[in-house]
Formats: structure tokens, C-alpha cells, sequence
């Protein structure tokens, strides 16, 4: 009994002990003698593209052993919260993320990044929001009509719209982009009109994927042309850029991945050939270096600087 | 002596003070984890969460200004448009997105009197959220806003335009509501399969089959496979199951169906295990009895032995259907992860779990809807066994044993 109650204070002071150094703990400076966890994506990812080719340092772009000892982050969400989480990391996301995500933007090349700053030119930190579709011999006509119509209302005024309000970043003017309704009135998108003038209750399933940084600007483009276009269901299942072509065009046309669009955050690469006329851009987008919310050491990087990061192993904050 | 007993002391007191160690370590562990996942979830946890759809319901109106100028009723927080009528403010969406939520409708609005791009009238309800605006100004120039910019821009983006020629009306989703039902569908389906076939096995494996080296590979192998992975099953489901599933739909597709054919697989060495057990604690004198009194076989165990078993049996079914809320790794391959709101048990959709995977996974994650899920699932679970000891206790007391 004795023993017992002996044990249970014990216990009691050490909680006590552990939760007072907690909370000195919080409040404590930002140590910039620890190392920097420094978090990458996967080789599929888009942004992984975009972000080394951008920093000068390619050779990382398909081969994991170039940033020896880094933390992989399966897609833009989990690097949000790996970072979150990890005072000392560093990781890099989708601009269009960067506002809902509790990280700190740091600036590039003194550039603090924006998207005026992506239009203009000054951030450096950019990729392209692409599309792929099926070629037109592997798809239902009704699918055809389907796919065409939805690379159009891309394309048009309201698309454009909705585009940038989903944080895309337009190099042009929706201005200048033609309406839905005019689009519609053209001779040869008379096929399209008629699908999309048909209310018969019935719908054609049209399945997406690719990139999970476009996932969002996805979704708001196919729910709003489903609703200009009753006959047209879509699916999205994004897993990565990396499965954009392959779904479309590549091996798995055929399988249970296989997608009638597919969508990259970054260029088609060599091994990946499209049929002409079946991909295009969508919008522009930045990449943002993010660092925990705590850490003010650092506001701004230079091209060098993250290459260092990234190619060093053990690398220090005050190392830099 | 005093050297010896001191040491001894010594002794009794570490070993004492690790075993509390390590149970309050595990004490606090497991709660700390409910605790987090209440403290997050119980914000978003609402009957409209239950009830709504996950995917938000889009309008697209178009109307023009009026040339009267209406009152601000003066609600706080939110931002008036003269010229419409309407009030809006910045909210949160159930999945946690920035809204802009019409908060007040004035009578004579003409949003009371919009018209939709298929023709259709339509009237703005007071809870709806607006996004993609594209109207305009008085000079001919375009105006655009859109829900990322906050209420007070939307207010004076709207009070700019003459005429709005696309405006985005949202009743928003982040429901679970058809993940609800198909978790629901993914339970009948697979009790359904895998307890004629478990108990129908276990019956044949306690009372039918003969002692031998042939069954005890039989047992043994239904004990391994109990502790195989289930993501081994999951892409053997995929690859067996959604093809085969393929043949009744025509479509190479993720299926509710396919998902309960391989979650039977999963729980039949469980529900073989349990019933087997509860059919071998029978009291032998009932078989005996009963064949005594000029029954067959075959009666006996339908007859005498199976509605004996029955509790046994019943808390096997309410540890498959927990086994069954809780799996998420081999669904993800057989029932795909969209969250569907309509759901048909020849496509796929997202159980419970699934859905938890789904919206950690998107471009932002939302952990308190994930939580909140997560406290409906704790909630079911903790149900479920709750009703395992009450059956327990029943049988007991049926049998005399206290």
C-alpha cells in the first residue's frame, strides 16, 4: 500500500516536472544550430518538377538520391501538415495552397511570392497547369462530345472565371476569353451544343485524375460545366501528375486507373508523347518554399541556397 | 538485516513503480487520443453533417440591378449591397473552406427572382453561398470577385455591376450522408455473404468432419489466414473481385460489390473461428439427448445445437460488422476513394473509413471533419461492444454460469 502510494507521487512530480518544461519549451527562441528536415515529394509529383528545375538543381527531379536523407511527402496536403508539425522543416507547396495552410511563404530571390508577382515574370518560383485527354479512337463519340465540350468551357470566359477563383493564375485577361454562349454558337461546335442541350435524365460518366495540386481548380471547372452540361458526370480520383499520361495515353489506358483527362502540374516530359491536339495548358501557378510558422530566421532564399539545402545532408540552419 | 531488507525495499518499489508507469503511459496514450479527436470534432459534429450531401449543389444565375436602393438591416459582421438587397458574410463551409454566405435576403431583391442558364427560375434561400461572380459596370467593363476575395469585396464587386451575367449560388456540401449509407450497404452486403458461408463452414468443420490430419490443415490454415494483412486481400480483391463484378455490370469499375465480396474473405476466418468455438461449448449432453429421443443428425445440429450456438454466433456478427467500419487499406483498391453522394452498390463509393482517407488526403486537409468522423466511428465501435458483453452476459446467465 505504502509502496503504491510512493510510486503514484512519484509519478505525479515527474508529470508535473515534464509538463512545467514543456511550456518553457514553447516559448523558447528558434535554435538555428539544429538541422533542417527538409521535405520533398515524390518523383511523380508536378511540383517536385517545378521546384528543382526552377532552383537550378534538375539532376533531383527523377532521382531521390540527389537529396540524400530528405522526408517524403505523398502530395501537397501531407507536406502541409509534415511542416506544420516540424519547426525545423522545409518543404515546398502550391501557391495556390499557401493562404488556408498555416505555413510561412519565404521569399525568392527577394521576390515575395504573389500572383502578380508570377504574372509579371519577377517570381521565378512557376510552373504550368497542363491537361491530357484520350485520344478520340479510344472514347465513346458521346465521350468525345463530352471531353471536347469541357476543353472549350475551359477556355471560355466563365472558365477563366472560375479558374482564377480557385487561386490559377491567368497570363491573360478573361476579358478577352469568349463566352460560353458565343462559343456555343459556332458552326463547328454545333456537336457540342446538341449534347449540351440534352436533358434527358441520362449521364455519361467522364473520369479525371493527375495532379492532386490542380485537384481543386479541377473540381470547380468539371462542377460547373456539369452544370451547363446535364448529360456530363465527373469522377476525380487525383493521385499525381505522374498518372496523368499514363492513364490517358499511356500503360494503364486500359485498367481500372485509366481517366478520360488527366491533369499535370508540370511540362509532358520526353517519354511521355501525347497525340496532337490532346493536351494543352490550363493556367499558370507558383511554387512556394514554406518553413514552419515559428521559424523567422530565415525570410528570404536564393536559388544557391536551396540547392544547398537540398543537396547536403545534415545541413544546419546557421549554415546557410 | 537492516541492509538486506533496505535493499529489498529498494527492489519492491521498482518493480511496482514500473508497472504503474506503464499503465498510466497507456491510461494517458488512449486518452489523450479520444481526447484530441472530441476536442476537434465536436465543433463540426451537427445533424447537418449526417444529412447533407458531400457534393455541393451548383446554380448559375444571372439578374440585373434594379433602380431601387434598398436599407441595411445593420446584421454585424457583414457587408450590404445597395443596390441588391442582400447581405453576406465570410463563413467556413462544412469542409472547411472560405465561404461567402448570403445572410439576409431583402423582399424585394432581385435575387427573390433570379433566372438559372437553363431557364429556370430560381430563388436564393438565406444559408447559400455565392461564388464566381461576372458582371458589368455601368461603363461596359467587366467586374469579377469570387469567394477568395472575402464579403466586403463580393458586397462591392455586386453593387458595381449593372448587370450580373454568371453568378455561382452553392448550397454547400462536405456531407456524409452517401458515405453513411454506403458504409451501411458495404455492412448488408458482406453479413450477407459471409455468415451463411462461415457459420455453414464451421458447422461442417466442428460437427461433420472427421478428427484427422485433413482438418487440423483445415483449422490451421483458417487460423494463419485470420492473421493475414488485409491489404493482401484488398488487391487480390481487385484483382479477382472487380473484374468478376465487371461481368454482371459491363464496367471496369470500382464497386460497393466488390468491396463486400472482399471484405467476406477478410472476416470468414473470423466468423469460421468464433462460431466454431461457440458451437463447441454446446454441452454434449444436448446432442446426446436429443438424439436419444430418435432425432437425426442433421436435426439435432439445426434443430438443438445451432439456436444454442446463436449467441456465440451473434457477438461473431457484431465483431464482423466493427472489422467492417473500421477497415479502410483493402477498400481503398475495390471501392476507389470519390466520395459519392447517390450510391448504387455496382459502383464506388467511400465507407466511413474511406471517407477519412479521402478528405486527409485532398489539397487541404480538414481534421476536424476527420475527427468529427472519426467520433461517429468511435461511437458505432464502442456500441458494438457494449452489445458484445450484453449478449455475453445473457449467455451466461442462460447457462447458469455467473
Amino acid at each position: 500500500m505504502k509502496l503504491r502510494k510512493k510510486s503514484l507521487c512519484t509519478i505525479a512530480c515527474l508529470a508535473l516536472g515534464v509538463l512545467a518544461s514543456c511550456s518553457s519549451n514553447a516559448s523558447a527562441e528558434f535554435d538555428t544550430t539544429k538541422t533542417i528536415t527538409r521535405y520533398s515529394r515524390d518523383t511523380t509529383s508536378g511540383t517536385r518538377d517545378g521546384f528543382f528545375t526552377a532552383i537550378g538543381y534538375s539532376e533531383a527531379k527523377e532521382d531521390d538520391t540527389k537529396i540524400p536523407g530528405f522526408v517524403k511527402a505523398d502530395d501537397n496536403g501531407n507536406m502541409i501538415s509534415l511542416v506544420k508539425n516540424d519547426e525545423y522543416g522545409i518543404g515546398y507547396i502550391s501557391l495556390a495552397s499557401l493562404a488556408d495552410s498555416g505555413l510561412t511563404g519565404v521569399k525568392f530571390e527577394g521576390v515575395v511570392p504573389s500572383e502578380e508577382a508570377v504574372v509579371d515574370g519577377t517570381y521565378k518560383l512557376s510552373r504550368n497547369f497542363n491537361y491530357i485527354t484520350k485520344v478520340e479512337s479510344d472514347v465513346s463519340e458521346v465521350e468525345w462530345k463530352l471531353i471536347k465540350g469541357f476543353k472549350l468551357f475551359m477556355s471560355s470566359q466563365e472558365g477563366l472565371a472560375i479558374i482564377k477563383s480557385k487561386d490559377g493564375i491567368l497570363e491573360t485577361s478573361i476579358g478577352s476569353a469568349t463566352k460560353w454562349s458565343d462559343i456555343l454558337k459556332k458552326a463547328e461546335n454545333t456537336d457540342v451544343k446538341e449534347i449540351c442541350n440534352k436533358n434527358d435524365g441520362t449521364s455519361v460518366e467522364i473520369k479525371f485524375g493527375g495532379s492532386t495540386s490542380v485537384e481543386k481548380v479541377a473540381k470547380a471547372l468539371t462542377s460547373a460545366f456539369a452544370e451547363k452540361c446535364p448529360t456530363f458526370k465527373p469522377v476525380h480520383n487525383h493521385t499525381g501528375s505522374g498518372a496523368a499520361y499514363k492513364g490517358t495515353q499511356g500503360s494503364e489506358k486500359d485498367s481500372v486507373n485509366s481517366m478520360h483527362v488527366g491533369f499535370l502540374s508540370r511540362e509532358l516530359n520526353d517519354s511521355e508523347q501525347a497525340a496532337e491536339g490532346s493536351s494543352g495548358r490550363i493556367c499558370k501557378d507558383g511554387i512556394v518554399c514554406v518553413v514552419n510558422a515559428k521559424n523567422t530566421y530565415k525570410d528570404n532564399f536564393t536559388k544557391d541556397e536551396l540547392k544547398k539545402i537540398y543537396s547536403t545532408e545534415g545541413i544546419k540552419w546557421n549554415e546557410i | 538485516m537492516t541492509n538486506n531488507n533496505k535493499k529489498q525495499k529498494i527492489m519492491d518499489f521498482c518493480r511496482v513503480f514500473s508497472t504503474i508507469c506503464s499503465s498510466v503511459l497507456v491510461i494517458f496514450t488512449l486518452f489523450s487520443i479520444i481526447f484530441y479527436v472530441f476536442f476537434k470534432g465536436s465543433s463540426s459534429l451537427s445533424f447537418d453533417l449526417l444529412s447533407s450531401d458531400f457534393e455541393s449543389q451548383l446554380n448559375v444565375v444571372s439578374t440585373s440591378q434594379k433602380t431601387e436602393q434598398f436599407s441595411d438591416p445593420n446584421i454585424s459582421d457583414t457587408y450590404f449591397s445597395f443596390s441588391y438587397g442582400i447581405s453576406l458574410e465570410d463563413g467556413k463551409s462544412l469542409d472547411g473552406e472560405n465561404v461567402v454566405k448570403v445572410v439576409y435576403v431583402a423582399s424585394t431583391s432581385p435575387f427573390k427572382n433570379l433566372t438559372t442558364s437553363n431557364s429556370k427560375s430560381y430563388q436564393i434561400i438565406v444559408g447559400e453561398t455565392l461564388d464566381v461572380l461576372m458582371g458589368i459596370d455601368e461603363n461596359g467593363n467587366d467586374v469579377y470577385a469570387s469567394a477568395k476575395d472575402g464579403a466586403k469585396k463580393f458586397a462591392l464587386a455586386l453593387d458595381k455591376s449593372k448587370e450580373v451575367t454568371y453568378l455561382q449560388c452553392i448550397k454547400t456540401g462536405g456531407g456524409i450522408r452517401g458515405s453513411l449509407i454506403s458504409t451501411l450497404y458495404l455492412i448488408g452486403l458482406t453479413l450477407l455473404f459471409s455468415l451463411p458461408l462461415g457459420i455453414g463452414a464451421s458447422i461442417y468443420l466442428v460437427l461433420y468432419a472427421k478428427d484427422g490430419k485433413i482438418k487440423t490443415i483445415i483449422q490451421s490454415l483458417i487460423d494463419a489466414t485470420s492473421g493475414v494483412p488485409s491489404i493482401i486481400f484488398g488487391f487480390v480483391g481487385m484483382i479477382v473481385f472487380i473484374p468478376f463484378v465487371s461481368v454482371f455490370t459491363g464496367v471496369n469499375n470500382y464497386s460497393i460489390l466488390a468491396g463486400s465480396l472482399t471484405m467476406t474473405i477478410i472476416l470468414l476466418p473470423i466468423i469460421v473461428k468464433t462460431t466454431s468455438e461457440s458451437l463447441s461449448t454446446v454441452p454434449s449432453n444436448y446432442m446426446n439427448g436429443s438424439l436419444a429421443l430418435g432425432a437425426s443428425k442433421t436435426q439435432t445440429i439445426f434443430k438443438v445445437i445451432l439456436p444454442n450456438a446463436l449467441p456465440g454466433i451473434l457477438s461473431s456478427t457484431l465483431l464482423s460488422i466493427g472489422r467492417i467500419i473500421g477497415e479502410s487499406a483493402a477498400l481503398i483498391f475495390v471501392m476507389g476513394t470519390s466520395i459519392e453522394d447517390s450510391i448504387n452498390i455496382f459502383s464506388g463509393a467511400t465507407s466511413l473509413s474511406l471517407h477519412i482517407w479521402s478528405i486527409t488526403k485532398s489539397e487541404n486537409p480538414n481534421y476536424e471533419i476527420a475527427s468529427a468522423i472519426s467520433i461517429i466511428i468511435l461511437l458505432l465501435v464502442f456500441a458494438m461492444s457494449v452489445s458484445v458483453k450484453i449478449v455475453n452476459y445473457r449467455v451466461m446467465k442462460k447457462r447458469g454460469i455467473k
